[in-house]
């Protein structure tokens, strides 16, 4: 108790100045540098951004959607941007690379690192550069995603957003290479910002990553993303969060989907103190297909939050959530799962489920589905299950000689993987698939 | 090899083993029949070291050695092998990881390096020639999905991977059709030797004309009621458990 109260008593010295003055101030120091800053509608947008955030503020617990995640503890640190020098070593790069051809960025410090990228040539009809390389999207892609105070970190993202990346394709444009999209976190507030706009027919794979930039001091990752999928195009979205165990994450992201369309995301979260994947999706023609599925691999004291609003405003298109959780120490897991389904949109096809293994009793989970079905001809269903790992399957593995800690290890695996398959088959995957078995392993050591 | 003493167990609080008596020698084969719920099943698992599986009275020796207080890995590590009646189905785990850990946990035990994964894979395809299994079961989660025969021919697929100096088998006979059946006779005597014992539960004389038992047991309300020889087996076959049950009582 002594040690904590002194603690708090140094934290209100060290944020003598208030929290939203002190992202001002942030602003203020990085403003000259940021990209656009020397166009007078850009830099106008940016402050303007920061000027709704100050009167919004964090969202709280008071918010609905914000009832589970609490980010007070953003307010008890002292922020500022990150350094202009450093890059990352070259073996937590290589750790961190799909080992497969790709259009590579990398992020260190918030800023496009051309050394570890690896973009090469790109296909007709595709443009793909870092945000700070972006002079006529710009306007673009800081366009406002929402003015209320439950998404009032992307107006603090549009204001100081540093870099990020901007990835347009032409109608039809098919796009074999995956596109990797890879950030290390830094111990300051860093705020990336994401473009991504598929048009007709067109198709891509992108590969979104956040990982621990090796200093173990807190740090902030505010990540916007927009993403628009055209008419009967097809994108697999693959987002891995694995930062520092001290870091905060908050991401946004906004997706809207064309008719015909098909958009595929799989979300895995195995790093951070906090961290929150907020997703919204709105369909926007018929007979389109979001496959959305999220992996929460939580321990020590991690609070990991997927967030998702799913919104059936258009009849005959169908989706699919599947959301797992594993849940160790004191970790705390966080699934809310909306489905909105718009009055006009009959033959929806929305399906939910949320699986949770707690593996220890402090660990928890709060999953709440949130369904608003304002259509009568509609296929629409969700569940939860929460346990432990099976003592049958367990029993059967030990039986085989296989050590108890090793067969829990094994089936934690096998509960992950039907969200690891749900990722395109080859490198990929296996890429996906060996982030999910890294953390299995630190587990298995730490036991 | 194996010592089964005045055995007592309940599971749930429920006392199913009331003083099982038996011993296997090695290289011998024994059959285990009796009605339904007559804790055959049970024996299985309190041998294998099942949680909630608790024994009240007697010992098991195996090797010499009480397997009472071991892990059921240790027991399998130590050569025990149990082909489960309903074998359990592990979402997302794939047979030949499933395998491979399994192999190489009882190698290391024996002191044995680790076998690596182009050995593991041409042991394990030799196996499955011999068992007539399809390749594919291996890439497949472990038993998700696969037919009631498939299961049980993969419980025997995985012994032949282990070679256990002991071997229970809970029922593998049933749900093999005829053709199965024999292939998997041949698979259980093809690890009979001299130093490899085995325990068959079984309902049907037909699968003891293939893995000719040494002694037949019967065992109705937890207890071996009649040891015999393997026209015991034809006997009930016969005749039922009826008037041996009345015999006993
Ligand atoms: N958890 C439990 N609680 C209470 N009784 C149980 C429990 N598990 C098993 N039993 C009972 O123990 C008895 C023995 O069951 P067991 O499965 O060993 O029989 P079995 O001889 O293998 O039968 P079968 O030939 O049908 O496979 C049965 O009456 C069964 O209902
Ligand atoms: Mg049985």
């Amino acid at each position: 108790m002594p040690t904590l109260s002194r603690m708090r008593r140094k934290d209100q010295v060290m944020s003598a100045v208030p929290f939203i003055d002190q992202l001002a101030g942030v602003y203020q120091a990085a403003a000259a540098g940021l990209p656009g800053a020397r166009t007078p509608a850009v830099a106008a947008r940016r402050t303007a951004a920061l000027e709704v955030f100050r009167r919004l503020g964090l969202p709280n617990h008071k918010l609905e959607s914000w009832k589970f995640t609490g980010l007070n503890a953003l307010e008890r640190q002292s922020w500022s941007p990150p350094a202009n020098e450093g890059g990352v070593d070259a073996a937590r790069l290589k750790a961190a690379t799909l080992d497969a051809d790709s259009y590579r960025l990398v992020f260190v410090n918030g800023r496009f690192d051309a050394a570890a990228s690896r973009i090469g040539t790109l296909p007709r009809g595709v443009t793909l550069l870092p945000l700070s390389a972006a002079n006529t999207a710009l306007s673009d892609v800081l366009a406002a995603a929402g003015t209320d105070r439950a998404v009032s970190l992307s107006e603090l993202n549009a204001a100081l957003a540093s870099d990020g990346v901007v990835l347009l394709l032409d109608d039809g444009v098919v796009l074999e290479q995956p596109v990797e999209i890879l950030a290390f976190g830094v111990p300051a507030l860093v705020n990336l910002r994401h473009l991504i706009r598929l048009g007709r027919n067109a198709r891509a794979t992108v590969l979104e990553s956040y990982r621990d930039g090796g200093i173990a001091a807190p740090g902030w990752t505010n990540v916007f993303a927009h993403v628009a999928v055209g008419e009967g195009a097809r994108l697999s979205h693959i987002r891995l969060q694995g930062e520092n165990a001290s870091a905060y994450h908050a991401a946004l992201g906004q997706v809207s989907i064309g008719a015909g369309a098909r958009y595929a995301h799989a979300s895995v979260q195995a790093g951070a103190a906090l961290a929150r994947h907020e997703l919204h999706v709105t369909f926007a023609g018929g007979a389109a297909e979001a496959d959305i599925q999220g992996l929460v691999l939580a321990r020590g004291k991690a609070h990991l939050d997927h967030t998702l609003f799913l919104h059936h405003a258009v009849p005959d298109c169908r989706s699919n959530q599947l959301f797992k959780h594993v849940v160790d120490d004191a970790g705390h897991a966080v699934f809310q799962g909306g489905i909105r389904v718009a009055p006009h949109a009959q033959k929806t096809d929305a399906q939910q489920l949320s699986r949770t293994l707690l593996l220890a009793d402090r660990a928890q989970i709060d999953t709440k589905p949130e369904l608003e079905i304002l259509a009568d001809d509609v296929k629409c269903s969700h569940g939860a299950s929460i346990g432990d790992v099976d003592a049958q399957q367990m029993f059967y593995m030990q039986a085989r000689g296989i050590p108890a800690a090793e067969a829990r290890r094994l089936l934690l695996s096998g509960f992950a993987y039907e969200v690891v398959s749900a990722v395109p088959e080859g490198a990929l995957r296996d890429h996906v698939e060996e982030f999910v078995e890294v953390w299995l392993a630190e587990k298995g050591a730490a036991a | 090899m194996l010592e089964i003493k005045n055995l007592h167990a309940t599971v749930d609080g429920k006392e199913i083993l009331r003083g099982i008596n038996l011993t296997i020698k090695a290289g011998e084969v024994h059959a285990v029949m009796g009605p339904n719920g007559s804790g055959k099943s049970t024996l299985s698992y309190v041998l294998a070291g099942r949680d909630g599986y608790e024994v009240t009275q007697g010992d098991i020796l195996f090797h010499g050695r009480s397997l009472l207080g071991l892990e059921p890995e240790e027991r399998a590590r130590d050569g025990l092998f149990l082909a489960f009646q309903y074998p359990v189905e592990i979402p997302g785990v794939a047979n030949a990881t499933f395998l491979r850990s399994a192999v190489n946990a009882v190698r290391k035990h024996r002191g044995l390096a680790d076998m690596d994964a182009m050995t593991f894979l041409k042991t394990a395809k030799a196996k499955m020639k011999q068992l007539q299994m399809d390749e594919k079961f291996l890439q497949r989660a472990v038993n998700m999905g696969f037919s009631g025969g498939e299961k049980k021919r993969n419980e025997v697929f995985q012994m032949l991977m282990l070679e256990p100096t002991l071997a229970i088998l809970d029922e593998t006979d049933s749900g093999l059709d005829i053709d199965a059946l024999k292939i998997v006779a041949e698979g259980v005597n093809a690890l009979r030797g001299p130093e490899r014992s085995a325990l068959v539960i079984t309902h049907y004389q037909r699968l003891l004309d293939y893995i000719v038992p040494d002694v037949v047991h019967v065992l109705a309300g937890g207890r071996i009621i009649k040891t015999g020889g393997k026209d015991l087996a034809l006997e009930l076959e016969a005749k039922g458990y009826a008037d041996i049950i009345a015999d006993a009582a």
